[in-house]
């Protein structure tokens, strides 16, 4: 209900005062808040108890939508409501707009942050699924000026836990410059508008001057080992033209070989057939952005 | 829930009874460990401290062995509680079984949990019990099949033999509980996140 | 008529903005949270983590130790100075085994959330702190959590006292007597015997409730002077006074109860008499300090709201021509614990069983109850108090009827309503007043079913899957003695002050306490009405034990009912005074009737030369009462009571229209219409508000909210990730019509509604879902009603199929 005793806090204008606040607690003792979103609940709950909240409202080269060269930079601060209202943003990436859209609601779209989302990597977000399907990688800093990329794939480790180091800082996810012909798509289902997913999935596809798939990436949110690649559906997927049969034929096969868990939400039967009714919705869109439609 | 799984650890069978029941082993073993101690004849408490990404806490728990057939099984029974975390108890059996210079261990455990522990969400608490037993068995393992031989292995034997004598007798058990019954902690504390 | 009604002016009918929401959405309002007096500490309850545990020992010593904790208290503390329930002011005056209880947990836990320790500190994160370091040693038990088997000669007790699970049980048809009972459950059998139809089938819905914006709590002052005041979030103060009177032994000119002027809903859950009022005025009077608990929303989860989890097993017996003939019903409810006071958790299925035969005529029925204790957190009452599960039941089951013999279910309902009322149903329900077919014609106007038939046939060619579903129901207009005497031991009237000042301005004062159904509009919108004057000009004074006349409280729409039927004839009589007095100073002989009340003015009707300002002859009589006629004193305040002679009624009807995704199971409400006879209308805009209401209220529950125990008892719902409520955005527009009858009961034809009114929603919707998905041969009988669900039952019935 209301936090344990928080002995300090800081509001760093820098990344080098971030990391320097960090630096003079042990592993664990001081957390970052971004967006609020999960960080204030587990602080709530008493799940959390740092000793120092080091608060990053102020950090500006944390801000930021960056373009070059077709190149997508999101600064970590950079708010879901952003994001979801970046008309620039690539058909290759609309993913991201598809997943940031519906978040929670509108106050959390606010406040939250697509780097405290990557960071916190719970099992029940959008975010995560969406940056390992297209392919996203983590920029961190830490204290000796240090930086390092790491990719999606090696980034996010299982249910709450990723790749950054006690001692770093997320200063941006970054997407590579997306090849022609390429495009992208995420939903989510709950059992309420924009809840938390149950099962979510995101898509991204490349054709050929031929019209034929050259590339895929699937990834799914909602499962309990964290998000996820579908290899079994991306394979299907290739070479196909990703007409409806294509498409219902990799769901299947992703369906058929992912473990899905039975909880409140759904059983484990039903979240296979999320996959295939969602995925092949997503997919259908991917394949049609990808088409430039 | 419930964990139910096996490894196969490559050492005999009555190095890893011993080893199961070595307090020295387990507390490294056993991710978090800071404190083992008997309260009682097959009784003990340990305090661990675990963390899951950014969610950590400090378990105290108290764990009672029985059925103990030497060396092959053992039943143990243990409760933790993990402050405003919440609570669980955990039933567990293990099994070992020989193959060839090798062992299977089994283990069996069915654990439940209450207050915000089961409140936050049952697929999470499964997964994360299931990777920090993994974690415990290969650092068990690499404990166990990576002990080199030499003059310390009679002592050892020797240790070993006294202390399963001891077991089979109903002497003094100050290391045997600690096996399962670490693990049971393991489990519990792990589950405290 | 009532000659009151006359005299009703434009205000009665006008969509009024409500007084009560500038200040609320402008951060004026006050509620309970935002009152704080000097000195005051924080109180927290420890709760047990265990379903079912006995208590071994607590240890407090470290948490009295932390700076800052002032006081801990737990049930071995309290034992002795507190008296336990049950006391008879929350009592029903209904057979039961009613289980012993402290307000803190004394021998054993009994469910996950129950108060076992009551910390008092500075401040609410000192109590929070301090609450981890009181350790309680529990043995564990086992859990009862299946009502079927707690009710097993074998089971073991939740309360061992009682010597059974089995805390309420009674047939409710058949009179009193067991061989009136037995008889009448002979009849009915041979009526099943020689049907045409029988649909015999077990309908479950789970444990869900409506969940208000604004949690609990409770602020208690205790001083040598004055005794002890008690700021309550609740809808019934007088009747939380005389429980801390009794049960703290407080003399009763020392007790002062006040709900805060504002509440962020009750809808049920904030009527109970609940354990946490006695442990914050206990330690308020203990330590002469303020001191105030407020709820976090876990812990409201945690502990209220539950409701509904109910399964019955119904048959309905039916001719083929559709004339249904009998009902039998054998329902059990999950009760939880039961330890709250004033309903005890099985007072609500009590009136679902009640109201089960709805608006239709049957022979006969045999309609019997059985409420389990379980390990759970105690049933509390919830909009549709008792009988959204037993509504859900005999909608569904008429429906199947219907299909059965192949008729429109509109059709069916429509040739067994009540063709005219008054009507005493097969449970001995009375139905005051109402016109069903009226209301029920209305619907299927707006509804045009035979369109909808050609859309349905037209889509089911595309291969998609449209679907309508209908249902009723009857709902209680307030609670009259007759009923709330025997349901919970207290009365039923309504009473109303009406006071009016030298100014013109007219003050209201009533015992009840509303949560935000807006009564403070309504109350002057009448008053207004009747005087001539702006209702701005009336101010209403609600909740306060010390101010107010004694009220039952604000539960089963009373106001609209009791409340405003006891304003009314306050305000008639003195209107009749003020005209006295006028006819007497104008020097004429007339009365009331004589007289007009309009635009501020008295206007004698015979001559309009003849007339006063409403100000001025208000200030005559109260201010000068020099040349008064004959026996009369000055002074113009006057308390009403109102009784109607018989129970009351409203009743609507609803329509549902959705569409079914076969593959997903997913489905969406397309359209929503209903019809309404809520008597004379005070405001429209409330009264649109209160249907919008409780039509999301009951969506909610039937689709998404669930408390969830798992097998250990522990409870899963407990924040808004797993208990889910509807948004905005899941919930469709809702069409609201009206075909009103006034109730020939009250001064103004009102009635009191919209507390029943979510009962009706799960029968239409699932209704509908059966019908889109007919050809597949789906029938429901369960809820929730959630798209995984029906992709289950239409993989069933196509596996069956094949």
């Amino acid at each position: 209900m209301y936090p344990a005793r928080i002995e300090h806090y800081e509001r760093p204008q820098s990344v080098a005062e971030a990391l320097a606040a960090l630096g003079r607690f042990e592993p664990g003792d001081a957390i970052f808040l971004a967006g609020g979103m999960s960080a204030m609940q587990a602080m709530k709950s008493r799940m959390l108890q740092p000793r120092c909240v080091i608060d990053l409202q102020d950090v500006a080269e944390l801000q930021g939508v960056t373009r070059e060269h077709g190149a997508l930079r999101l600064g970590a601060m950079t708010r879901y409501a952003a994001i979801a209202a970046d008309a620039a943003i690539p058909s290759a990436y609309q993913a991201l707009r598809d997943a940031a859209a519906h978040v929670g609601d509108r106050q959390v779209r606010n406040r939250g942050t697509i780097g405290g989302s990557v960071s916190w990597n719970y099992v029940a977000s959008c975010m995560p699924a969406t940056v390992l399907g297209l392919r996203g990688a983590m920029l961190l800093a830490a204290a000796d000026g240090s930086t390092r990329r790491v990719v999606a794939d090696d980034f996010f480790l299982g249910p709450l836990e990723t790749a950054r180091r006690d001692d770093e800082i997320l200063l941006a996810v970054e997407f590579p410059a997306p090849p022609a012909h390429c495009g992208s798509a995420y939903a989510k289902w709950g059992l309420i508008k924009d809840a938390l997913p149950v099962v979510g999935i995101c898509v991204m596809v490349g054709l050929d001057d031929d019209d034929k798939c050259v590339s895929a990436r699937i990834a799914l949110s909602g499962l309990a080992d964290g998000c996820q690649r579908a290899s079994a559906g991306e394979a299907s997927l290739l070479d196909s033209e990703g007409d409806e049969q294509a498409i219902a034929v990799a769901m299947d096969a992703i369906a058929e070989s992912v473990e899905t868990q039975s909880d409140q939400s759904a059983d484990a039967d039903y979240r296979r057939q999320l996959i295939r009714s969602v995925g092949r919705e997503v997919a259908a869109r991917a394949f049609a952005r990808a088409r430039g439609q | 829930m419930e964990l139910k799984d096996q490894i196969r650890i490559d050492a005999p069978r009555e190095r890893v009874f011993a080893a199961l029941n070595d307090a020295e082993v387990l507390r490294q073993a056993i991710p978090g460990c800071e404190a083992i101690e008997a309260t009682a004849d097959n009784e003990f408490t340990a305090t661990v401290s675990a963390k899951v990404g950014p969610l950590k806490a400090r378990f105290n728990g108290q764990v009672t062995l029985s059925d103990i057939v030497p060396p092959e099984s053992y039943t143990l029974a243990g409760e933790g509680r993990g402050g405003p975390a919440g609570h669980a108890k955990v039933r567990s059996n293990v099994r070992l079984e020989p193959d060839g210079n090798a062992t299977v261990l089994h283990y069996d455990v069915r654990a439940d949990i209450g207050g915000k522990l089961a409140q936050l969400g049952g697929s999470l608490v499964q997964k994360t019990a299931e990777k920090l037993a993994a974690e415990f068995f290969r650092n068990f393992e690499e404990l166990v099949a990576g002990e080199a031989k030499g003059g310390d292995q009679a002592a050892t034997a020797a240790e070993i033999e006294t202390t399963t004598a001891g077991a089979a007798v109903g002497g003094k058990l100050t290391w045997l509980w600690l096996a399962g019954g670490a693990l049971a902690l393991a489990v519990i504390a792990w589950l405290a996140l | 008529m009532s000659s009151v009604e006359k005299q009703a002016g434009d205000w009665l009918g006008a969509r009024l903005t409500r007084k009560e929401d500038l200040r609320l959405v402008t951060g004026q309002g006050r509620y309970l949270a935002d009152l704080v007096l000097p000195g005051m500490l924080h109180a927290l309850f420890v709760r047990s983590e265990y379903a079912h545990a006995r208590i071994k020992s607590i240890d407090a010593s470290e948490a009295l130790a932390l700076p800052g904790v002032v006081a801990v208290y737990t049930g071995a503390d309290i034992k002795d100075s507190v008296k336990p329930m049950p006391q008879s002011v929350v009592l029903p005056n209904l057979p039961a085994r009613y289980p012993t209880f402290w307000p803190l947990a004394t021998d054993k836990v009994k469910f996950h959330g129950e108060p076992v320790a009551l910390i008092v500190a500075r401040d609410k994160y000192v109590a929070e702190d301090a609450a981890e370091l009181v350790y309680v040693d529990y043995e564990e038990l086992p859990v009862i959590l299946d009502p079927e088997r707690a009710l097993a000669a074998d089971s073991p007790l939740v309360h061992e006292e009682d010597g059974s699970n089995e805390i309420f049980a009674m047939t409710l048809t058949g009179g009193e007597t067991p061989e009136g009972q037995a008889e009448n459950a002979a009849e009915v059998e041979k009526i099943f015997q020689a049907a045409d139809v029988v649909v015999s089938e077990r309908f479950r819905v789970h444990r869900t409730g409506i969940t208000p914006m604004e949690p609990r709590g409770v602020l208690c002052d205790w001083n040598d002077a004055d005794g002890l005041t008690a700021w309550i979030t609740t809808q019934r103060p007088h009747i939380d006074r005389l429980a801390l009177i009794d049960i703290l032994d407080i003399p009763g000119e020392q007790v002062r109860v006040i709900a805060p002027r504002d509440q962020g809903g009750g809808f049920g859950v904030k009527a109970p008499f609940y354990r946490e009022n006695i442990m914050i005025a206990y330690a308020a009077r203990a330590l002469k300090r303020p001191v105030r608990w407020v709820e976090s929303r876990y812990e409201s989860l945690m502990n209220v709201g539950q409701e509904r989890d109910q399964i019955n097993d119904l048959e309905i017996a039916a001719s083929k021509d559709g004339k249904l003939l009998a009902v039998r019903n054998h329902g059990l409810a999950d009760n939880g614990v039961g330890t709250t006071g004033v309903y005890w958790g099985f007072v609500m299925p009590f009136l679902g069983a009640v109201e089960l035969p709805n608006a239709y005529t049957w022979e006969r029925g045999d309609v019997r109850l059985r409420v389990a204790t379980t390990n759970k957190a105690s049933l509390t009452p919830s909009r549709a108090f008792g009988h959204f599960p037993t509504r859900f039941a005999l909608e569904r089951a008429i429906d199947m009827v219907a299909h059965r013999i192949g008729m429109e279910p509109a059709e069916l309902r429509r040739r067994n309503l009540v063709p005219s009322l008054p009507y005493t149903s097969v449970t001995n329900e009375y139905y005051d007043s109402g016109d069903f077919l009226r209301v029920w014609d209305n619907l299927l106007e707006r509804a045009d079913l035979p369109a909808f038939r050609a859309e349905q046939a037209a889509a089911r060619k595309q291969g998609r899957h449209l679907g309508i579903g209908f249902a009723c129901g009857v709902e209680l207009s307030g609670v009259a003695s007759e009923l709330l005497v025997p349901m919970e031991n207290q009365p039923g009237y309504g009473a109303a002050t009406v006071r009016l000042d030298p100014r013109g301005k007219v003050m209201v004062f009533g015992g009840d306490a509303p949560g935000g159904q807006g009564h403070e509009t309504t109350t002057a919108q009448v008053v207004a009405s009747l005087f001539g004057i702006d209702p701005k000009d009336v101010v209403v004074t609600t909740g306060d034990t010390g101010t107010t006349p004694f009220g039952a409280g604000s539960i089963g729409a009373r106001a609209g009912s009791y409340f405003v039927s006891a304003v009314a004839n306050a305000c008639q009589e003195l209107q009749d005074k003020i005209t006295r007095i006028l006819a007497h100073d104008l020097q004429i002989e007339a009365s009331r009737q004589h007289f007009e009340f309009k635009d501020g003015e008295v206007v004698y009707l015979g001559d309009s030369s003849k007339r006063k300002t409403f100000r001025d002859i208000v200030e005559r009589i109260i201010m000068h009462p020099i040349n008064m006629p004959e026996g009369e004193v000055g002074g113009l305040e006057w308390t009403a009571f109102f009784e109607a002679a018989k129970p009351m009624i409203c009743f609507n009807a609803d329509c549902c229209i959705v569409e079914v995704d076969v593959d997903s199971g997913n489905f969406e409400i397309r359209r929503w219409v209903t019809s309404e006879d809520v008597g004379t209308l005070i405001n429209p805009n409330i009264v649109d508000g209160q249907m919008h209401g409780a039509i999301v209220q009951g969506l909610s529950n039937a689709m998404f909210e669930e408390f969830v125990y798992d097998e250990q008892g522990q409870q899963l719902s407990a924040d808004f990730e797993h208990y889910k409520l509807a948004t905005a955005a899941d919930v469709p527009d809702i069409e609201i019509t009206y075909a009103p009858t006034p109730c020939p009961h009250t001064p103004l034809g009102t009635r009191g509604i919209g507390e029943g009114r979510p009962s009706s929603v799960p029968g239409a919707l699932t209704n509908a879902v059966c019908d889109a998905l007919a050809p597949f041969g789906v029938e429901l009988t369960e809820l929730p009603l959630r798209p995984d669900r029906v992709w289950r039952a239409l993989q069933a019935a196509r596996g069956e199929r094949r």
